[in-house]
């Protein structure tokens, strides 16, 4: 007979303030097999983990049970305090009472205290029946991957290849950088951002532990910590990167258009193009959407022969490459290669994209002269489209007069609810860049409410003021189209509870942070969850804010949620170290909570097989008949397989058919 | 030829029945069938039921539109303040609480609301059903040359998720755009198009703040493009610019004549060559002269052979 110990936690107020704690104690003594139960204001608390530990020293239990918090965040203390009692740690069972009852039922405390009385029982039936299981371990692969190549994934890899660890910089476009690189200074300062992030690249592109696999997306991740087996796609660059020198002659003499990304739409690039100039690596690529086949040059076509002269007609970027890298008449495969490596952990730094104009109906998204934030950046940059001069996208004329609206998108319920974060800053940036640089501009700014949050920020944004720029509290309606491209700005001045109406030359939206394009796909191959702001789901928001519900996983930047520069390097540095925990130590613990197959029950009817999310079982010969094997190391304890199996031939540790009946049992008696 | 529920409202055939009579003139020239729905009660109009009572409301409308169902018709509105009620009521009627609420209420008069029925702005049912090709093809005076200033009304815009038919950008409304330019006229755009007219409740309870935006309307109109006519697809739109616009003039708060306006179906009948006696005969603005102009006989457009 099992001799359980129950343990009641007051949590403080958050459980002992709605729950009579004393009366479940009680009724707990009473259940079956149930050796004592006690309480306590904090079970987690040292001397409430003593209490647990000297009941096991003392021989008064075999089994634990606490009833309190969530085991996400708390089973793994309770565990380990049964351990060092000396007690298997899976004959732990906890009953959470704070989310299932004190909580959700605050208005109703003699309901929250039977329903908490129902939990206990159901988690003192499930102890009744535990058995004690063993962790095994596996040896790690002495690498990682990190996906996204920004100043997040860069800041990761490095710290990465810095502490020895092999490590994979996965990018999907020609060149690492990300959105740092297409900001012109930042805050709060205002150093060029470029000359900070330029140096990173060049650091991370050359460090000897770091493979940088650009124009490359993650395809498939199979796996588990430690040892996690990654397709990754390179994309058909059309160039040979072994030989491209990068000097940009294939782009001078290329005639195929498209928008230029990198300028945020704002200016046109070659199909044959190098993505900005301080590119890392500096390689071509050629975007064959754009590419127009000159002289009938499909890829692997043979060249037509010039009548005359009997030599071969290439196309213009062929012929122009003085470094050989260009040859069209060679079968390349549209969908690049494939490459595999294997790592034993990844940190997912994909980043962010902004909202576009044209999801803001009322702002006149058709006028050229309503540009996003990004959008600026670019026009303000040394090497956007011209050259650093603030000049109207419609005409090229210097604007006098620019309008900054906030939130755009952001705190919105048409659109996203949360703060994107650091627009104030950037906005206010802008401002005073552009200030400085032409003291006679108007800047009006309009917030619902200014956030600058942040070491030396709010110095900055008083510092705006007193340069001049205006700012109105209070958001903008509406813009109108007026002659001479310029636009009606209709805002709301709530600080003189009057509406303001203006004419502006330029118009600037601070759109909504969302996640990159493609990361729905990503987190299907990986298992990643999203959070209700549509961002990666974190472990835990305090507590764990790098890792993910996947072990092995982490994350890094604003694919984890909007966060500026700062932020960010230090999120990605906070990934690193804990994405290098399982490969310093070389072996990884396998949780014993999965699933087995009883042999003798299989009728090997293969059910299970095409089931199994995870690809963790495969049907053996056993005595010449299929019978199902689950691999440990694969298995994640989804339970879909035990379910499944019409013979019940498979069994969940931890979650065993008798423990799951007398659950049930306790809760519906 | 296709049939529609012709739901007039109040304004139209009382104050305006010269609009009412455009409809009937045009509509069966262009293929439709417009069947009377007897019995039709108050839409509810806002400031009524809509201000007070949910439910009420609802009951009201779903009645209305009841009466097309049975005949088994859609329904077609050239008011704005109907088709924004009808159309909201339906979309508060996709709540089968409240479907069912309003179907206990409708029992005692033996009726069953089913939401078979849709619910068009006449500016909608033409551009999306007739077409702007069919339209043309019906011109029989060009109005080529001729400059217009439109004015959609909010409640066509607005909210534009419960509309069967919505524009694209309700910001930068196109539909009566089109329709204007398929009587050949020019359409320029100016700035305040989608600004309220100041018609409705604030007319009725603050006639200053109401004149104040009208006036930016107006003004905005006429700075920016000159034109030689209103045309509005909303029948409180077309009475603020047909009776404020004189205010403002007698008040020497404007310096220019005011401009003709027109409900569009009458532009459509006069350019489709109807009798301006019955199909624009009643406005305060003098509107003889550029009538004359739109049926004049070098805008006779020629048979082609």
């Amino acid at each position: 007979m099992a001799k359980i110990g129950v343990y009641v936690c007051h949590c403080g107020s958050n459980i002992g303030g709605v729950i009579d704690v004393s009366d479940v104690r009680e009724y707990a003594e009473g259940l079956p097999d149930v050796a004592l139960a006690r309480q306590d204001l904090f079970m987690c608390s040292d001397s409430g983990q003593e209490l647990i530990k000297q009941d096991i020293r003392d021989g008064k239990v075999d089994r634990v049970v606490v009833a309190a918090c969530t085991p996400r965040t708390h089973e793994p203390i309770f565990r380990g305090a049964c351990e060092k009692g000396g007690l298997n740690k899976f004959l732990f069972e906890m009953a959470n009472i704070r989310d299932q009852a004190s909580w959700v039922h605050g208005q109703d405390p003699e309901g929250a205290t039977a329903k908490a009385k129902k939990v206990v029982s159901s988690a003192v039936g499930k102890a009744r029946n535990l058995e004690p299981l063993e962790e095994k371990y596996v040896d790690v692969t002495d690498a990682a991957m990190v996906i996204g190549g920004g100043i997040g994934g860069i800041t990761a890899a490095l710290e990465l290849a810095r502490m020895g660890h092999k490590t994979y910089l996965v990018e999907k476009d020609p060149s690492i950088g990300g959105r740092m690189a297409q900001l012109d200074k930042t805050f709060p300062t205002n150093d060029c951002s470029a000359c900070i992030l330029t140096p990173m690249m060049v650091e991370a592109y050359s460090h000897p532990n770091i493979e940088t696999l650009c124009y490359s997306e993650v395809e498939d991740v199979e796996g588990y910590i430690g040892n996690f087996k990654v397709k990754i796609r390179q994309k058909q660059s059309y160039v040979n990167w072994d030989k491209c020198t990068g000097c940009g002659a294939c782009a001078e003499k290329c005639p195929g258009k498209a928008p230029d990304e990198f300028n945020e739409g704002l200016s046109m690039r070659r199909a044959a193009f190098i993505m900005f100039p301080q590119a890392v690596p500096k390689k071509a690529v050629i975007d064959m959407n754009a590419c127009i086949n000159c002289a009938g040059r499909t890829i692997g076509s043979e060249p037509k022969v010039n009548a005359k002269t009997g030599n071969p007609i290439l196309a213009p970027c062929e012929k122009a490459c003085p470094a050989e890298a260009i040859n069209r008449s060679l079968m390349l495969d549209p969908n690049g290669t494939i490459k595999e490596i294997e790592v034993g952990s990844i940190i997912t730094a994909t980043g962010y994209k902004v909202m576009g104009k044209e999801n803001f109906k009322e702002m006149a998204p058709d006028s050229p002269n309503v540009i996003t934030a990004l959008q600026l950046e670019r026009l303000i940059s040394a090497t956007g489209p011209t050259g650093g001069k603030l000049l109207r996208p419609s005409d090229h004329e210097k604007p006098h007069t620019l309008t900054f609206v906030s939130c755009m998108g952001s705190r919105d319920k048409n659109f996203h609810t949360y703060c994107s974060r650091f627009c104030c800053m950037y906005m206010i940036k802008q401002a005073r860049l552009l200030k400085e640089k032409y003291p006679d501009l108007v800047i009006n700014m309009h917030f619902i409410d200014i956030r600058t949050a942040g070491k030396d920020y709010d110095e900055y944004y008083t510092g705006a003021r007193d340069m001049g720029i205006n700012f109105f509290k209070g958001k903008v309606g509406g813009l109108d189209m007026l002659a001479g491209d310029k636009l009606r700005v209709n805002a709301y001045d709530m600080e003189n509870g009057e509406t303001i109406e203006y004419e502006s030359d330029l118009v600037i939206l601070a759109s909504a942070v969302e996640m990159s394009d493609g990361t729905t796909e990503l987190a299907q191959k990986m298992g990643l969850q999203f959070c209700g702001s549509k961002f990666f789901r974190e472990l835990h928001p305090k507590l764990g804010p790098v890792e993910t519900a996947v072990s092995g996983l982490f994350l890094a930047g604003c694919c984890q949620g909007p966060k500026d520069i700062p932020d960010t390097v230090s999120q990605a540095k906070g990934a690193a170290a804990v994405a290098a925990v399982p490969l310093a130590q070389g072996k990884v613990k396998i949780d014993p909570t999965i699933s087995e197959v009883v042999t003798e029950k299989c009728s090997g009817c293969g059910i299970c097989e095409p089931l199994c999310p995870y690809g963790a079982i495969t049907m053996k010969k056993v005595d010449g008949k299929p019978r199902a094997m689950i691999a440990i190391s694969s298995c994640k304890g989804c339970g879909v397989c035990t379910s499944a199996c019409p013979s019940s031939a498979i069994q969940l540790h931890g979650y065993m058919e008798e423990q799951i009946l007398e659950q049930i049992a306790a809760l519906t008696a | 030829m296709e049939q529609i529920g012709l739901y007039l409202g109040c304004n139209i055939p009382l104050k305006h029945p010269d609009i009412e009579q455009s409809f009937r003139k045009i509509l069966p020239e262009l293929g439709v069938e417009p069947l009377d729905l007897e019995g039709a009660s108050c839409c509810p109009a806002w400031g009524t039921a809509p201000s007070f009572d949910l439910q009420t409301w609802c009951a009201i409308s779903s009645r209305n539109i009841t009466i097309a169902e049975q005949k088994g018709v859609d329904i077609m509105t050239g008011c704005n303040s109907c088709f924004g009620i009808l159309s909201e009521a339906k979309h508060f009627l996709e709540d089968k609480e409240m479907k069912k609420k309003v179907n206990e209420s409708l029992s005692a008069i033996n009726r069953t609301y089913q939401g078979t029925s849709d619910i068009y702005h006449i500016a909608q049912y033409l551009h999306s059903k007739v077409g702007v090709d069919a339209i043309k093809s019906k011109i029989k005076y060009s109005l080529d040359g001729l400059k217009m200033a439109t004015q959609t009304g909010c409640h066509t815009l607005w909210p534009s998720d419960v509309y069967k038919i919505a524009e694209q950008n309700p910001y930068e409304p196109t539909i009566l755009k089109d329709l204007c330019m398929a009587t050949g006229a020019e359409v320029p755009h100016y700035s305040r198009l989608a600004a309220c007219c100041g018609m409705g409740g604030m007319r009725s309870t603050d006639i200053e703040k109401s004149l104040k935006l009208f006036k930016e309307k107006l003004i905005s109109i006429k700075e920016e493009t000159d034109p030689d006519m209103i045309v509005t697809t909303c029948s409180s739109c077309f009475m603020q610019f047909d009776m404020s616009q004189l205010i403002l003039r007698e008040r020497g708060e404007i310096d220019f004549e005011p401009i003709p306006t027109f409900y569009y179906t009458q532009v459509l009948a006069l350019a489709m060559g109807f009798d301006p006696s019955q199909v624009a005969a009643i406005s305060q603005i003098d509107r003889s002269k550029i009538i004359a102009e739109m049926q004049s006989e070098q805008r006779l457009v020629k048979e082609v052979a």
